[in-house]
């Protein structure tokens, strides 16, 4: 958002999301808590950054979880940061205004 | 420094598109792999990792030391790696660069966040004395794919350790002296393995030249389907369909390096 802010020539905004699962439930946007939950199969944390038009640039996984669910965590993913990338565009044109 | 020239590249990437590879292997065969253990007299575990040409070396050895203040009942785990420079042209002496710096980061994670190591058993006196142990990676030829050799080497030398003597009343690790203990370990065992995506295909076990052209890769740590840790390195990026298909590739691959490792990690 700052190197879109500053004019730097860019390919794309990318967004980012931390999709976490406590014990077997997924969820999106871990806060602190969340992420030393112990119960269960405790926490896993999986950063992701996704392209608008959702390419995978960076993903990052530290945990236990099966690959079934890792596949959902990606779709949530691809759904959360459309949002959040609804949200990016919004703001800077906001402030090219 | 040598690089792989362009033209080759390009040759690898057609021979790809055939799922063809120069030296006859298909896309998701491994090399031929082979293990040592106890290769070290005064390490605590030690292991020589041959996968193909490359090969690399990896020791433990243990110390005693205060904990972490946040895990005051719990022993250490480091991770270090060393690129020598007689394993490659392109490594030099000095200080450790990224390659290094990342791979045992990657390695490091790997067995980390799968706990395979049960350091809560390593607690000598809570918050006070602990067991640190050290995971030294070290290349001796590099032909691609260090990073799979390294952590295949990893868990054998885990494996093959035995934890040395303490002397309680001087406070002192009595070293080449050991017990009969092997460090705790997990009945599951986390294999860290890396798939490669070069052009439109995925391919595992890259020789160095393939490794040179390698777009983007993922190395993630399994156990029987269950995946313990995941990071992705290179620049490019994936859409969710290759993903989906690296982790098939992986699942599939890490049961198939199960078997053969399997007899050397008893």
């Amino acid at each position: 958002m700052a190197l879109a802010h500053a004019g730097i020539p860019m390919k794309n905004l990318v967004s980012s999301v931390s999709i976490g699962k406590l014990d077997k439930q997924l969820v999106v946007d871990v806060d602190k808590y969340e992420e030393d939950f112990e119960e269960g199969e405790g926490s896993t944390d999986i950063p992701i950054t996704l392209t608008n038009d959702g390419k995978l640039t960076h993903i990052q996984l530290d945990g236990k979880i099966k690959k079934e669910q890792l596949k959902e965590a990606i779709e949530l993913a691809k759904e959360t940061c459309k949002k959040i990338y609804d949200v990016q565009k919004k703001a800077l044109k906001e402030v090219g205004k | 420094m040598i690089e792989t020239p362009n033209l080759t590249g390009e040759r690898i990437k057609e021979y790809l598109r055939e799922g063809k590879r120069f030296d006859g292997r298909k896309p998701n065969e491994f090399r031929e792999i082979s293990i040592e253990t106890g290769v070290s007299k005064n390490a605590e575990g030690s292991a020589r990792v041959k996968i193909g040409k490359t090969e690399v070396l990896v020791g433990v050895k243990m110390n005693v030391s205060e904990p972490y203040p946040d895990s005051p009942d719990k022993g250490n785990l480091m991770v270090t790696a060393e690129l020598i420079p007689l394993s490659s042209p392109r490594f030099e002496n000095g200080p450790p660069k990224f390659g290094a710096i990342e791979l045992g980061r990657v390695i490091d994670r790997g067995i980390r966040e799968s706990k395979f190591i049960e350091l809560e058993k390593l607690c000598i006196k809570e918050g006070e004395k602990v067991w640190t142990v050290f995971i030294d990676i070290y290349s001796i030829n590099d032909d691609g794919n260090l990073l799979d050799a390294a952590g295949i080497g990893a868990l054998a030398a885990l494996k093959n350790a035995k934890i040395p003597k303490y002397d309680i009343k001087e406070g002192k690790v009595v070293y080449g002296e050991w017990t009969e203990k092997k460090i705790p370990l997990k009945k599951e065992i986390p294999i860290s393995l890396t798939v490669h995506k070069i052009g439109e295909n995925l391919l595992v076990d890259p020789t160095r030249e393939e490794e040179d052209i390698s777009e983007t890769r993922v190395t993630m740590a399994s156990s029987d389907g269950i995946i313990s840790s995941m990071q992705k390195g290179l620049a490019v990026s994936l859409n969710i369909e290759e993903f989906n298909n690296i982790l098939d590739l992986i699942e599939k691959t890490e049961r198939e390096i199960f078997k053969k490792i399997e007899k050397f990690l008893k």
